[in-house]
C-alpha cells in the first residue's frame, strides 16, 4: 500500500510551510499547495492523500470549493477545515458536505496533529475496505451460474435438498457445488460466507449512496 | 307707467295711436342698437325681423334675413318650439358665408292673433367653450404626464376635506381604487410619527402664503405597513374671493430608493472624510483579527516542530535553525500588522489636550445621525451643564463614543417597539466625569455577559469581538474605567469615567 500522504492547501506561506512541517513530525510525508486547483491538477496526490488539511478562504477555488469537487469525483479523502474566520454559515456548510473536522486559526497544533492522525487512520480502514470490496466483487464474478444460485440459496439458508429440489438438481450435485462456492470465495465456513456477503453488499449500498 | 311685462305698450288702449307709435319708434330703437344678435321668426320658422347685430353674426348683409328660414341657420324644425322651450343649448349655427360657431339662444314668445311671434337672443358661445374644454384638456394632460412620470398626482379640496389621488398613488400606497379618500387618512394618516411635524410645519408655511408651494420629504405607511420615503410637492390651485385655499394640487414621488441612496452615498463621503480618524473600532478590528490569525497560527506550528525535534537525534542546530528563523519573521510579521493598525487609528490625532466630553458626543452624533435614523433609533441626551473637560486625546474619545453608540443600535436591531439610545453625562465627586451610554435592547447575550470586554467574545455574525476591548483600552491609557452597569432593568448600559483637566 502507499504511504498514507497528507495534503495541505493554504495561499499563506507561512501557514502552509508551518502545518507541512508540524504534519511531517507525525512521520507521514507531506505535500503542500498554495491553491486549490494546484491540487486538484495533481492526480498522483489525489491518489495517494489520506488527508487534506484546507484553508477556507483562498483566492481562486475556496477549500470549500475543492470539497465539493472532489466530493463529484466520487473522492473519499477526509478534509480538515482550517480558518481564520470564524465562519459560521462556512462551518455548516463544509461540514455537511461531510468534512472530517474545522479548526479556527490560531489553532492548538496538537489538535490539529490528533485530528490528522485520525483522518490518516479513518482513511487507511476506508481504503482497505474498497480494496476488500473489490477482490470480493472479483471472486464473485468468478463463480458460474449454477454456483451463484446454489451461493443464493445457502446465504438465504436453504437445506441442501431444498436447494437441490428448487434448481431440479441432485443433493450430490449441490453438494459439489457448494465445494466449489467456498473455494473459489475463500471461506471456511458458511457463516463465513455469509458474513463477506453482507458486508460486500452494504459496500454496494454505500456505493449508491455516493459515501 | 304700465304695470304689463309681456308687451312693451298695451296697443289695446283706445286713443293710443300716438302712443303705439312712439312705442313702435322706441322699440326698433332699442332693437336694432343691442349688441346681442335678436331674431324674430314666426312659429314656422320664418325670420319676420332681425336686428343689425344678428345680421353681422350671420352674414347676411344689412337686411338679407327677413325672409329667411332659421333652419338655414341651425338645426331648426317644426318641433323646434312645440313646448315653448325658454332656451336651446349651445349647438352649431351656420353663416351665408359658410362661417359656422357654437351658438346657443334664449327665446320667448307673443301670441297674436294671426300666429305666435318667436324672438330669439342668440349667443356665440365657441370662444367660452372651447376655453373651457382647454383647460380641461390641459389638467387632463398634465396629470396624464405626472402619472405617467411616476408621479403620484393628489387633488385636495380643502372646503369639503376630500382628496382625489391618481390610480399610481393608490399604487404607491397599495390602496384599492373604490375606497374613497380623505385628507386626513394620507396626512396625518399615513405619515410617520416622526415625520408629522415636519410635514405639517410645510403644509401651514405655503397654506398661509409664507412658501411660494409645499415641499417636503416623510415616509408613507403602506397598506403592508411598511413605510417608503417619498417627496410631496404641491400648491394652492384656487382661492376664495376672501383669499383662502380652497383647492390644493400636487404630487408625490416614490424617493426610498434614492433616498436611502443618497444616505449611503452621504455617509460613505463622511466616513471617508474621516476614516482615518473616527473609523468603528470593531470593523477595523475585524481585519485585523484575520491578518493576525495567520502569522499566529504559523508561529503555534512552528513553536511545536521546533519543541518535537529537540527530542529528535543528531546536531540540534541543524534540526532547530529553520523553525526557529521562521518563529522570529512570523512575529515580526504580527507586530507589522499591529504597528499597521495603531498608526491608522492614530492616524490625525493630535497631543491629548482638554476635551469636553459633551461636544465630542454631539458631533459623534452628528456623523451617525444617518445610522440612527435609519435603524428608527429616538436619542435621548442628557447632559450635564457646565461639565468639566478631560485631559484626553479628542480622536480617540471620538472612537470610544462611536463604538458604544454603534454598539447600543445594534442591540436594538431586533427590538420591535421604542428604540431608545440615552446618553448620560455627568460630573463625579472625585474629580472625574462620567458618561453612560444606554439602550432599550434585550440586554447582554449569555455568550458574552461574563466579560463583554474579552477579545474576540462576540455575538456579531460579522464582528470579531474586539470593539470594546479595544474602547477599554483606550480609556484605561486615560486613566479612566470602562464598564457595564448592571443594574438597570433592561438592554445594556455601558458606562465610562476619566479624570478631569488640570486647569
Amino acid at each position: 500500500m502507499n504511504a498514507p500522504l497528507v495534503c495541505v492547501v493554504d495561499d499563506d506561506d507561512a501557514v502552509r510551510l508551518s502545518i507541512g512541517l508540524l504534519v511531517e513530525t507525525l512521520g507521514f510525508p507531506v505535500r503542500c499547495f498554495a491553491g486549490a486547483l494546484d491540487l486538484l491538477a495533481d492526480g498522483e496526490a489525489l491518489e495517494q492523500a489520506h488527508c487534506l488539511v484546507l484553508d477556507v478562504r483562498m483566492p481562486g477555488l475556496s477549500g470549500v470549493g475543492l470539497q465539493e469537487r472532489l466530493g463529484r469525483l466520487g473522492s473519499e479523502i477526509p478534509i480538515i477545515f482550517v480558518s481564520a474566520h470564524g465562519d459560521v454559515p462556512m462551518v455548516a456548510r463544509a461540514m455537511r458536505e461531510g468534512a472530517f473536522d474545522f479548526l479556527q486559526k490560531p489553532f492548538n497544533e496538537q489538535v490539529l496533529l490528533d485530528r490528522v492522525s485520525e483522518a490518516v487512520q479513518v482513511a487507511g480502514l476506508r481504503r482497505a475496505e474498497a480494496a476488500w470490496q473489490q477482490a470480493f466483487r472479483a471472486r464473485l464474478d468468478g463463480l458460474t451460474a449454477r454456483e451463484r444460485e446454489v451461493l443464493d440459496g445457502m446465504t438465504a439458508g436453504r437445506l441442501n435438498k431444498q436447494i437441490a429440489e428448487g434448481l431440479g438438481i441432485s443433493m450430490k450435485t449441490v453438494e459439489q457445488h457448494r465445494a466449489r462456492v467456498m473455494e473459489k470465495l475463500q471461506v471456511e465456513s458458511v457463516a463465513e460466507l455469509v458474513a463477506h456477503v453482507i458486508r460486500a453488499a452494504r459496500g454496494l449500498d454505500a456505493g449508491r449512496h455516493g459515501m | 307707467m304700465h304695470d304689463s311685462g309681456a308687451d312693451v305698450c298695451d296697443v289695446a288702449e283706445p286713443g293710443g295711436e300716438r302712443q303705439r307709435h312712439d312705442c313702435e319708434v322706441c322699440y326698433r330703437a332699442v332693437f336694432r342698437a343691442v349688441p346681442e344678435p335678436v331674431l324674430v321668426a314666426d312659429n314656422t320658422g320664418l325670420i319676420v325681423d332681425a336686428n343689425p347685430a344678428a345680421h353681422g353674426l350671420y352674414g347676411f348683409g344689412d337686411t338679407g334675413l327677413p325672409g329667411a328660414s332659421l333652419a338655414e341657420l341651425f338645426a331648426w324644425t317644426p318641433r323646434t318650439f312645440e313646448g315653448r322651450p325658454a332656451r336651446l343649448a349651445a349647438g352649431p349655427h351656420r353663416g351665408r358665408d359658410g362661417r359656422s360657431f357654437l351658438g346657443e339662444a334664449v327665446l320667448s314668445y307673443i301670441e297674436r292673433p294671426t300666429g305666435t311671434l318667436v324672438i330669439l337672443v342668440i349667443r356665440n358661445v365657441t370662444e367660452a367653450l372651447e376655453a373651457q374644454s382647454r383647460l380641461e384638456e390641459a389638467e387632463e394632460r398634465w396629470r396624464f404626464a405626472l402619472d405617467g412620470a411616476g408621479d403620484g398626482v393628489w387633488d385636495w379640496s380643502l372646503e369639503s376635506g376630500e382628496i382625489e389621488v391618481s390610480s399610481s398613488f393608490r399604487g404607491l400606497i397599495g390602496c384599492p381604487d373604490a375606497v374613497r379618500l380623505r385628507r386626513g387618512d394620507i396626512w396625518p394618516g399615513r405619515l410617520h410619527p416622526d415625520d408629522v411635524r415636519s410635514a405639517m410645519m410645510a403644509f401651514a408655511a405655503h397654506l398661509t402664503g409664507a412658501r411660494p408651494i409645499t415641499e417636503t420629504e416623510f415616509r408613507l405607511r403602506l397598506e403592508d405597513g411598511s413605510y417608503r420615503w417619498v417627496a410631496l410637492r404641491g400648491r394652492v390651485m384656487e382661492r376664495g374671493p376672501d383669499g383662502l385655499p380652497h383647492r390644493m394640487i400636487g404630487t408625490v414621488r416614490d424617493v426610498h430608493e434614492r433616498y436611502l441612496g443618497a444616505e449611503r452615498e452621504k455617509r460613505q463621503q463622511q466616513e471617508l472624510e474621516r476614516a482615518a480618524r473616527l473609523i468603528h473600532v470593531g470593523e477595523m478590528a475585524s481585519s485585523l483579527a484575520h491578518e493576525l490569525n495567520q502569522p499566529l497560527t504559523a508561529l503555534r506550528n512552528f513553536s511545536a516542530v521546533a519543541l518535537h525535534r529537540l527530542d529528535e537525534p543528531g546536531p540540534l542546530d541543524e534540526r532547530l535553525r529553520a523553525p526557529l528563523t521562521m518563529i522570529a519573521e512570523q512575529a515580526l510579521r504580527a507586530g507589522a500588522i499591529v504597528n499597521q493598525v495603531r498608526s491608522f487609528a492614530r492616524k490625525g490625532g493630535g497631543q491629548p489636550g482638554a476635551v469636553a466630553l459633551n461636544e465630542v458626543v454631539r458631533g459623534v452624533l452628528r456623523f451617525m445621525q444617518f445610522e440612527i435614523r435609519a435603524h428608527a433609533v429616538q436619542c435621548v441626551l442628557d447632559l450635564e451643564e457646565g461639565l468639566p473637560a478631560v485631559q484626553a486625546d479628542q480622536v480617540q474619545m471620538e472612537q470610544v463614543l462611536s463604538n458604544l453608540i454603534k454598539n447600543g443600535i445594534d442591540a436594538m436591531d431586533a427590538v420591535p417597539s421604542e428604540r431608545i439610545l440615552r446618553i448620560r453625562s455627568r460630573s463625579l465627586p472625585d474629580a472625574a466625569v462620567e458618561v453612560a451610554v444606554s439602550d432599550s435592547g434585550e440586554g447582554l447575550a449569555d455568550a458574552v455577559r461574563s466579560d463583554p470586554f474579552a477579545p474576540f467574545a462576540t455575538t456579531k455574525a460579522d464582528g470579531v469581538g474586539l470593539g470594546l476591548a479595544i474602547c477599554r483600552s483606550i480609556v484605561e491609557n486615560h486613566g479612566g474605567r470602562l464598564w457595564v452597569d448592571s443594574s438597570s432593568a433592561a438592554g445594556t448600559c455601558f458606562c465610562f469615567s476619566l479624570p478631569v483637566a488640570r486647569a
